[in-house]
């Protein structure tokens, strides 16, 4: 006991002076804020509600089906409830708009009877009217996306044709459309 | 048989057991500062950074305090097939106990019934009774873990008492008395016993190591094997009482510690001198507490086999040494030792 | 919070509050986050916090994990073991929802006895997996807040 202890001794009292304890809860100092989150931690979520088109890619593959997309008459809802997302990121990736991302944001306790049905992180989404009947069709954001990826794809040659049909194709539904295809000239009988 | 002044040992039989309360409050936050301290951590906070005030206070110095009243606070579950007169009654058995025994021991001087010829048997005798109340207690509280627990204390009393009643009693043999304030008296026109025996104050300072359930022997009450041992079944009310008898302990160990060893802080003299002594009597307090607590920091726990066989070999050699030196320089300087 | 406006009894209840850890059938990643805040790192010591092995020395409980339908008694056991007043903080979102084992609420997971709520009454959560031990320590505070006022 006493061999083990001597050498023990030295150890010990050099820890007397140096305690490796970090300033949390609040800073030592008035005004400093918390630093010791280190990079890439991944917390809360936060939506950037002008990229975000409805997809639904963050909904199919959650880890743990906190993710949940509800439509109503005008708006199409997504929302992540806290207490059942496992934090692992995955929805992140896939979103093909990066509208996305954990943010380092962990402190994220609360009182259940201040948040009855879970913490929820959401976000709404305009649905566009079909202009033929009236019922609602695709997020305006997805039609604004969908635009700026066929025109970057497609050969210049014909892309004019294309963005001009597509003004059109945008305010109907696909019901409409093939209805009201010759009216609005989209018919492909229009190249021949 | 001296006949003592009324109001005045009035006086100090009230304000003893709160002296020693506080005192205990103030060496118990001391054992868990210096083991947090030496664990490279801060433990309960002497002065509270500023940011933090509004919700901790200014300091935490009251933390075992808080601790006590917090358990008295609360709501007290006593087990349907316990022996309800024992569980309840065991730890306000030792508080009596304790509190009469903090009668007995002079302050820096001051006691109530520190000048009684045999004071030193009755502070002895009294101690027992915490031990003693764990294992009633324990025993009392019908579950597997209090009956461990009771096992492992009374073996463990078994181990410690001996060297420790052998210790102080070489230190009260060379003194020529068994009376406290006679002991501390002796040492003032003399050395301090710490120097004049140091292996009594070896062998009971790690007597002591043992009867406060301070690691290598807390094993009574061990965390991990034994779910709290005898005071398992203790909750609210009742093991307020129990902390309140192991704050009380450990300033009735330091004291008796300084005042056998250390010559109780009657160093001084002079107009100021009852501060003075005071004060050192407190720091001397405080010293050994700090000792206890860096035992208590670097050491695992022991099995209560291998405690008892160590507790019978280097102690009670110690223990045995300090007899025999006791009597030696009783032989050899008779004028040293008598009279004066 | 003040410190001006509370009784001694809430007083004392906030600035000494005693944990025990109840496990019930996590990963274990939740616990060794529980056990991280009483390291020296991230002393909550300072707080006045001791963690317990006993559900009767303590004021907290802390549950981890999703409630396996063996552990569900056990669960309860320990909830009526803690003596009032008591506060039920749920860490890990195992104990919360059931997480990743628990796919939605029209499945239910086929050992599971549901979450830690439809056991015992949960006072606040924390969410995470595991949730850091800095969020650990802001649950704690708010569950000694709310120790305070009962």
């Amino acid at each position: 006991m006493a061999k083990g202890n001597l050498s023990l001794l030295k150890e010990v009292f050099q820890n007397l002076f140096h305690a490796v304890t970090i300033d949390y809860p609040a800073g030592t100092w008035p005004g400093k804020k918390y630093s010791q989150i280190p990079v890439g931690v991944r917390g809360k979520h936060k939506f950037d509600p002008e990229k975000c088109v409805g997809c639904g890619g963050c909904s199919m593959i959650c880890s743990s089906g906190a993710i949940s997309l509800e439509d109503t008459e005008d708006e199409r809802t997504v929302a992540i409830l806290l207490g059942r997302c496992i934090y692992c990121g995955r929805c992140q990736d896939i979103c093909p708009e990066k509208a996305l991302e954990l943010t380092p944001e962990f402190e994220l306790a609360y009182i259940e009877e201040e948040h009855k049905g879970g913490l929820y992180v959401k976000n709404s989404v305009i649905l566009a009217k079909c202009a033929g009947c009236g019922k609602s069709i695709f997020p305006a954001t997805h039609i604004v996306a969908s635009k700026r990826r066929l025109l970057e794809n497609i050969d210049s040659s014909v892309r004019d044709l294309v963005a001009a049909d597509f003004e059109i194709y945008r305010q109907y539904c696909l019901d409409c459309r093939q209805k009201l295809s010759f009216e609005l000239k989209t018919h492909p009988r229009k190249f021949y | 048989m001296e006949i003592y002044p009324l109001i005045e040992t009035a006086t100090l039989m009230i304000s003893a057991p709160v002296i020693a309360f506080l005192l205990g409050v103030a060496y118990c936050y001391e054992v868990r500062k210096v083991f947090a301290r030496l664990q490279s951590r801060k433990g309960p906070w002497f002065i509270v950074p500023s940011a933090l005030r509004p919700m901790l206070g200014f300091s935490r110095m009251l933390q075992p305090l808080y601790d006590i009243l917090k358990l008295l606070y609360k709501e007290t579950l006593v087990p349907t097939s316990a022996n309800k007169q024992l569980f309840k009654i065991a730890p306000y058995l030792a508080l009596i106990s304790l509190v009469i025994a903090t009668w007995f021991i002079p302050f820096a001087g001051y006691s109530s019934f520190g000048a009684f010829e045999f004071s030193l048997v009755v502070i002895l005798y009294l101690i027992l009774a915490v031990p003693m109340t764990f294992v009633v207690g324990g025993a009392g509280s019908s579950s597997p873990w209090g009956v461990l627990g009771a096992r492992r204390e009374a073996e463990l009393m078994l181990a410690y008492e001996v060297p420790l009643v052998i210790g102080i009693f070489a230190a009260a043999i060379m003194a020529n008395s068994l009376s406290l304030a006679e002991i501390v008296n002796f040492q003032k026109q003399r050395l301090p016993f710490i120097f004049l025996n140091p292996f009594a104050a070896i062998a009971v300072f790690l007597a002591f190591v043992g009867k406060l359930h301070m690691k290598p022997f807390d094993i009574p009450e061990a965390d991990v094997e034994i779910v709290a041992g005898p005071i398992t079944e203790y909750s609210g009310k009742l093991l307020g009482i129990v902390e309140i008898v192991r704050t009380i302990l450990i300033f009735v160990c330091a004291a008796l510690f300084t005042n056998v060893f250390l010559q109780g802080g009657l160093v001084f003299s002079g107009s100021l001198s009852p501060l003075f002594s005071v004060v050192l009597f407190i720091v001397q307090g405080s010293l050994i507490t700090f000792f206890i607590s860096l035992v208590h920091a670097m050491n695992p726990r022991y099995r209560i086999d291998q405690a008892f066989g160590w507790y019978a070999r280097i102690p009670l050699a110690t223990s045995l040494i300090a007899l025999a030196w006791a009597y030696a320089i009783k032989f050899m300087f008779p004028t040293l030792m008598i009279g004066v | 919070m003040s410190e001006l406006d509370l009784t001694l009894k809430q007083k004392v209840r906030t600035y000494s509050p005693w944990v025990f850890h109840a496990h019930a059938g996590s990963c274990n990643n939740c616990d060794i986050e529980i056990a991280a805040i009483f390291a020296p790192r991230f002393d909550v010591e300072r707080l006045g916090i001791q963690l317990k092995n006993n559900p009767r020395h303590a004021d907290i409980l802390l549950v981890t994990g999703p409630v396996p339908k063996q552990s569900k008694p056990m669960l309860r056991r320990v909830y009526d073991q803690v003596p009032n007043p008591k506060v039920v903080l749920v860490v890990g979102t195992c104990a919360m929802t059931g997480g990743i084992y628990n796919f939605d609420d029209n499945r239910p997971n086929y050992a599971l006895a549901g979450p830690v709520g439809s056991v015992i009454p949960v006072d606040v959560s924390v969410p995470g997996c595991p949730p850091k031990p800095e969020a650990i320590i802001q649950g704690l505070v708010m569950a000694v807040r709310r120790l305070a006022m009962r």
